[in-house]
């Protein structure tokens, strides 16, 4: 009997006293998907290192890319709305008060729109010069600094 | 592992094959970057026989299903350190069987089922059932009073159809050791059948 073969005789004593592997009792789609359910884990972290490692870029250089993703993130909603409230100021009327009679590139509070209490309150608190300044009345842009400033 | 043996364990694939050896190569490097479909083929190829050799190291079925389990995370766990090109089969079976060894050793054993007496179309005679019960007594303590690694050795080798140079692999020894516990188990185990020679205890 040689060394690279088994021997039968061997094979035979062996196997009646060593319980043949018990295969059919085994559920083997169970055990498949229990392992399955185990490799979930692993193979979700092997796919974040291929990706990460599939970028080329070390670890040091892709930080600061993920950095900048994310201030692209905020920025995104930030324009949008700065756009939309341009956007709010260039259009003729009024878009929230469609009767308001609003014109482009007037103020509101040069409509004669306001409030009697809140205009009673802007006599008392701006000064002429500013208020007429603002009006149209006085154009000249150092009365309305000087105003501004309280002089 | 010869085509003849192998068939023994359809599970295998057929070490001989180039294309087979090419998509299972493939298959694993799909493994290494976590391809969850990759995994369930790769293990459904070698679940079988893992199993089988997990039920040798450990005696027990539920032992030998979490053992197979706890190789086939090992080898999520360890795939970064498997070199591509070299065959899948023996890696695997090392992880598998270091840790079935490491697990007898550290694990209290659940109580192993009692070894089933073998089928027999007819019954046997008593003289005859005592003359087995005898040899299975005599190889039992032969088989337990090897080393551990002769054990291993001898297990893998006549009743899991792995040949010396895949041992070798899976133990991490070389061929010549593997041989020589083999020769040394084997010696032993015939010692063991000595008494027995020329009876028919096959039943």
């Amino acid at each position: 009997m040689d060394e690279h073969t088994p021997d039968p005789r061997l094979v035979s004593a062996l196997r009646s006293v060593e319980a043949e592997p018990p295969v059919d009792e085994v559920d083997w789609d169970a055990l498949r998907a229990g392992l399955n359910a185990r490799a979930e884990l692993p193979l979700a972290r092997l796919r974040a290192r291929a990706s990460a490692g599939g970028s080329g870029a070390p670890a040091a250089v892709r930080r600061p890319v993920r950095g900048g993703a994310r201030v692209v993130r905020w920025l995104v909603p930030l324009a949008a709305a700065a756009g939309l409230g341009g956007l709010l100021l260039a259009l003729p009327g009024d878009p929230l008060h469609p009767g308001g009679g609003r014109t482009a590139g007037v103020p509101v509070a040069t409509t004669g729109q306001a409030a009697p209490e809140v205009q009673a309150i802007l006599d008392e608190t701006i000064p002429d010069r500013v208020d007429h300044a603002i009006d149209g009345a006085q154009s000249d842009e150092d009365a309305v600094l000087t105003g501004a400033l309280g002089g | 592992v010869s085509p003849v043996r192998a068939a023994t364990h359809p599970s295998v694939p057929p070490t001989h094959a180039a294309p087979e050896a090419e998509a299972e190569a493939a298959l694993v490097e799909r493994v290494r970057v976590g391809d969850a479909a990759a995994f369930d083929e790769l293990a459904g190829r070698y679940l079988r026989r893992a199993f089988s050799v997990a039920y040798r190291l450990m005696g027990q079925r539920e032992d030998a299903e979490d053992l197979v389990q706890e190789a086939f995370i090992a080898v999520l766990e360890k795939i970064h350190t498997f070199q591509a090109g070299r065959a899948f089969s023996p890696w695997f079976f090392r992880i598998l069987v270091n840790r079935g060894i490491n697990a007898r050793k550290s694990r209290t054993l659940r109580q192993v089922d009692d070894i089933p007496e073998r089928a027999a179309s007819a019954l046997p005679s008593p003289e005859r059932e005592a003359e087995r019960a005898e040899l299975r007594g005599g190889v039992t303590a032969a088989l337990e009073s090897l080393p551990d690694r002769q054990r291993t050795i001898v297990r893998l080798f006549e009743l899991e159809g792995f040949g010396s140079p895949e041992i070798a692999q899976i133990l991490g020894i070389s061929e010549n050791t593997v041989r020589w516990h083999l020769h040394e188990a084997r010696k032993t185990l015939r010692l063991a059948l000595a008494p027995f020679d020329g009876r028919n205890t096959d039943g």
